[in-house]
């Protein structure tokens, strides 16, 4: 890739080197730097626009960008700017609350599963599973189906299917750091529960969990911007990328940029999204990276990736 | 070892029906508790079948629970999902070629995602570096981020407008007609899978016993085919749940898209008509497509990896104490 | 080398040359490096961590990767350059004449194909004319040869089931099944329990003298070379700094890496005060070697010379070289090869 490579020995454990790793990916860093960007804007855009989503002006139908409006009008003579910030407002805070709430959840569960095993294990990794084998769509339709559509009611929908793959990757940490022998170590010497959790357990989970989120949220906002295309999302005139090219498909021939736009723009964050996450997951599991050898044996069976070998 | 497999096998089998119950028995209860849900006024007598002979031999109470034991066993024994209106035909006869349309889409979608994006990410992996990975990583990267409907519009923009090579609108008849769709829900499929096997044979390609099989003078062929193949397949096929769950999302979007009549466009239209059953049945009948595809994929990973064979197989004792003492 | 046994030299490794191209700059792992192992002999490759033993013995068999370079030598096995043979060529080579055991066994085996499998395919792999069946009797009558007790059901078993040392000699036997004529063993009890380091040496002298094998042990224990070894070559730093027959090192060594090595070794009657002898210093960077004697930061009689230029290879006895200006003054420099 296009990490620098660096050595491993200076102070600052993991989370420095991950991070002069990930500045060193360009690629990771634009990324990143994007996906940040669209959620600023998104969610300053009552600041950034001047006009209201809702307004309405059937004497400026589908016009093409010009000064008053920087990306043109839609059918109904509202701002596509306007209404493309807004809805990636709505977007994005649908995609991150229900994927940190899932985020919290999963983590919860499985912290209880791998701690403390036995009964727990056996009543969580089935439900788990079963949980995970729902599609997201499925679910979030009979949600919907359920509790009334278009006031987003499939976000449980879209939060509860996420949680599986956070328990599951909290669980086997957890699981392997209880049965690892440092751990008796550390509980003879009086760690706490809340210590071994925090430093051992949630240490050694973190790097996967933050590159899995990242993963989820992607997830998350597809799942949101097709039930929105499908016209079953958040209902208009609340504008939310999915329903926005869903009332933009009817002028596909007339007025293309009325869908190209938010496509474009789910497009954009879902691939700066999905970089940055790789970006991520490179920087803070270093095993593609050459560790500058000073040992010959060291370089050297890093290159055959020999572990738990005298290195 | 073939007995294990079988165990494997038909463990997972065994497992799968149980699945599929909990499953549909959480999706009748949010369908079931909903205000005016015609679930609810669903009577659980249905005049003199067996399931009937039982409630009235253990005095079953009219409740939640009874509901969904008539619910199931009409849907197996009946193949009745329940009607909203007595003069409606019931569910499985309007159907019926619903069903082939999207089974069609979703299993051309997981053959050409299998067959195109293995071979694919594999092949990145052996020429990593060099121009062809660069190129298929930038691809798969790129389409693996597209929704559904961005790669149906382009598609659509691109072939059917600008080139008017494929219609774009479904008609029945016309086999030409299911090119779109399906390339549309197999291009994201296919750049996940590649993705995932490339970065999958990489790792594996580094193993130290990848070095051991070369010196024991074995061909590269056999080394590359045999051996890391093999292992890099494992996370591919235990991720294809996930995967099948992508597609179905996909072909509700495609469905909608080019209009082809199947189970998530009907959905789709019962939704909107809160018609109950038909959503419930439609559910129904997806999950359990989807749960036969997810028991096909578990059961080609008990063949691929060894070790989950012995998971279910027998309890975990001390082996590596009985193989050290034997 | 004696010009009369020069034909019965196995393996003739000259003046090998491997190194790694880094980010951080050229990582030079083996320099010219020259030695030969005879039929049915025991060399030792010796050296700490990090001296290119490993390196210089994957270049023999062609197992060296990207950004490995070799950039110069030749590796005559019974007379034949095999040093930079393609894929293919190499592999008619591998497992047949020349075999490879390797450090850690539990990472050696494919862990989805059984122990059985992965044997059989070994011999079908060399042997063309082999049945399976055949190769299935003779997988179980090696695995036997490794006291092994029960080898039918072992062949049905995944590499995850075993223990370390149960593995370590299944892969003595999967390397011995085509009988070659040269095991490369690279450190093959390094990650075992001292106990059953004991038996593998066991099995491993009794197989070699069995098959008359010749044996690359490379190891850095001296214990082992005593208990195995015919010759031992040391390595320092990518350079073979001393060479020559088990006795030659162990009574009358005359490089100070070797004496201080050994010294190294824990005495049993050493008394329980002292502490434990090291070398001073950490094995030199090997992107950054310089001028004089790779030995010259840590050894104890390191004189100017020393760090100006490199030592000459000199010739203490029949058999018997080290390169050190120590040497080079009281006996005459050999004038045939230079080691660097």
């Amino acid at each position: 890739m296009n990490g620098k490579v660096l050595r491993s020995d200076r102070a600052g454990g993991i989370w420095k080197d991950a991070l002069r790793r990930f500045c060193a990916n360009r690629i990771a860093v634009i990324s990143l730097a994007v996906f940040l960007l669209i959620c600023l804007s998104c969610a300053l855009a009552p600041w950034l626009t001047k006009y209201s989503y809702t307004a309405i002006n059937v004497h400026n139908t589908l016009a093409k960008p010009s000064a008053e409006h920087w990306l043109g009008t839609d059918n109904l003579g509202r701002d596509i700017l306007t209404r493309t910030l807004y809805g990636g407002r709505m977007t994005l805070r649908i995609a991150f609350a229900s994927t940190v709430t899932a985020l919290i959840i999963g983590s919860v569960i499985g912290l209880a599963a791998g701690y403390f095993g036995g009964r727990f294990d056996f009543l969580i990794s089935p439900v788990m599973d079963i949980v995970a084998s729902i599609p997201v769509i499925l679910l979030a339709l009979v949600f919907e189906a359920a509790l009334g559509w278009g006031r987003g009611n499939f976000m449980y929908a879209i939060a509860i299917a996420a949680i599986p793959q956070f328990a599951r990757l909290v669980h086997v940490c957890a699981a392997s750091v209880m049965g690892s022998e440092y751990i008796q170590a550390a509980r003879a010497l009086g760690v706490g529960p809340f210590g071994i959790i925090s430093r051992h357990i949630i240490h050694n989970v973190a790097p996967a969990l933050i590159v899995r989120f990242t993963g989820a949220l992607a997830e998350s906002m597809l799942t949101c911007t097709v039930l929105g295309y499908l016209s079953i999302g958040i209902n208009p005139p609340t504008p939310e990328w999915g329903n926005i090219i869903y009332h933009a498909r009817n002028y596909i021939r007339l007025a293309p940029h009325l869908m190209i736009i938010p496509c474009a723009a789910i497009s954009l964050t879902g691939i700066s999204v999905s970089l940055a996450g790789d970006g991520l997951r490179d920087a803070l599991d270093p095993r593609g990276e050459l560790p500058a050898a000073r040992g010959l044996t060291a370089g050297f069976l890093s290159l055959f990736k020999r572990r738990g070998a005298a290195n | 070892m073939r007995l294990k497999v079988a165990r494997y096998i038909i463990k997972r089998t065994l497992l799968f029906i149980p699945a599929i119950l909990v499953i549909l028995f959480i999706l009748y209860t949010l369908i079931y508790f909903l205000p005016g849900s015609r679930m609810a006024m669903m009577p659980i007598s249905r005049g003199g079948d067996a399931l009937d002979s039982l409630f009235t031999s253990i005095s079953a109470p009219d409740n939640f629970f009874t509901k969904f034991v008539r619910y199931i066993y009409n849907i197996i024994a009946h193949r009745d999902f329940g009607r909203s209106t007595p003069s409606s035909a019931g569910l499985m006869s309007d159907i019926a070629y619903r069903i082939k349309n999207t089974l069609l889409l979703l299993l051309t979608g997981v053959g050409a995602t299998i067959i195109v994006g293995v071979p694919l990410g594999i092949y990145a992996a052996l020429r990593k570096g060099r121009a062809a990975d660069r190129v298929v990583s930038v691809i798969t990267v790129f389409l693996s981020a597209l929704p559904p409907y961005t790669v149906a519009i382009v598609l659509a923009i691109v072939i059917c407008v600008r080139l008017s090579l494929l219609p774009v609108t479904h008609v029945a008849s016309d086999p030409k007609a299911y090119i779109l769709p399906t390339v549309t829900i197999a291009l994201g499929g296919i750049a996940s899978v590649a993705r995932m096997a490339r970065s999958s044979m990489l790792e594996v390609l580094e193993q130290p016993y990848i070095t051991a099989l070369r010196s024991k003078g074995l061909p590269e062929r056999s080394v590359i085919l045999k051996h890391a193949l093999k292992n890099a397949m494992i996370p591919v096929i235990s991720a294809l749940g996930g995967l099948i769950a992508q597609l179905l999302c996909g072909t509700f979007v495609v469905e909608n898209f080019f209009m082809v009549p199947g189970l998530g466009s009907f959905m789709l239209n019962s939704l909107s008509v809160r018609d109950h059953f038909e959503i419930l049945g439609c559910a129904v009948i997806l999950i359990i497509i989807l749960m036969c595809m997810n028991l096909v994929s578990d059961i080609l990973y008990g063949f691929v990896n060894p070790k989950i064979r012995l998971r279910y197989a027998e309890k975990p004792a001390r082996r590596k104490r009985k193989e050290a003492a034997g | 080398m004696d010009k009369d046994s020069m034909s019965d030299i196995l393996l003739d490794v000259r003046e090998l040359d491997v190194s790694f191209d880094t980010h951080t700059g050229k990582l030079h792992a083996v320099n010219k490096i020259s030695y030969a192992v005879r039929e049915g002999e025991v060399m030792g490759l010796v050296g700490e961590s990090g001296s290119g033993k490993t390196v210089s013995s994957y270049s023999i068999l062609g197992l060296l990767k990207p950004p490995a370079v070799i950039n110069g030598g030749r590796v005559l096995y019974k007379g034949r350059d095999i040093l930079g043979l393609s894929n293919k060529e190499a592999a008619a080579i591998r497992g047949r004449e020349i075999s490879m055991i390797f450090q850690n066994p539990m990472s050696c085996f494919d862990p989805v194909f059984t122990i059985g499998s992965q044997m059989t395919e070994t011999v079908l792999a060399n042997d063309k004319t082999a049945s399976k069946a055949e190769a299935a009797a003779r997988s179980i009558d090696m695995l036997r040869e490794v006291s092994i007790r029960n080898p039918g059901q072992l062949m049905r078993r995944y590499s995850y089931e075993l223990s370390g040392g149960m593995l370590q000699r299944v892969m003595i036997a999967m390397a011995l099944l085509c009988k070659p004529k040269l095991l490369i063993a690279d450190e093959p009890t390094t990650a075992l329990d001292v106990t059953i380091q004991a038996a593998i040496i066991q099995i491993l002298k009794k197989l070699q003298k069995q098959h008359n094998m010749a044996m690359l042990y490379i190891t850095h224990n001296f214990g082992i070379v005593a208990e195995i070894c015919d010759r031992v070559s040391v390595m320092c730093g990518g350079y073979i700094v001393e060479q020559g027959s088990t006795d030659d090192i162990f009574y009358s060594s005359a490089h100070p890496y070797t004496q201080l090595l050994m010294k190294m070794v824990p005495r049993m009657d050493t008394p329980l005060s002292e502490p434990l002898p090291y070398i001073e210093g950490l094995p030199s960077d090997p992107t950054a070697l310089g001028e004089g004697c790779v030995f010259c930061t840590r050894c104890p009689y390191s004189r100017d010379i020393c760090r100006e230029k490199k030592p000459p290879e000199v010739s203490l006895a029949p058999g018997h070289t080290a390169s050190c200006w120590l040497r080079a003054d009281n006996a005459s420099a050999e004038s045939g090869r230079p080691s660097v």
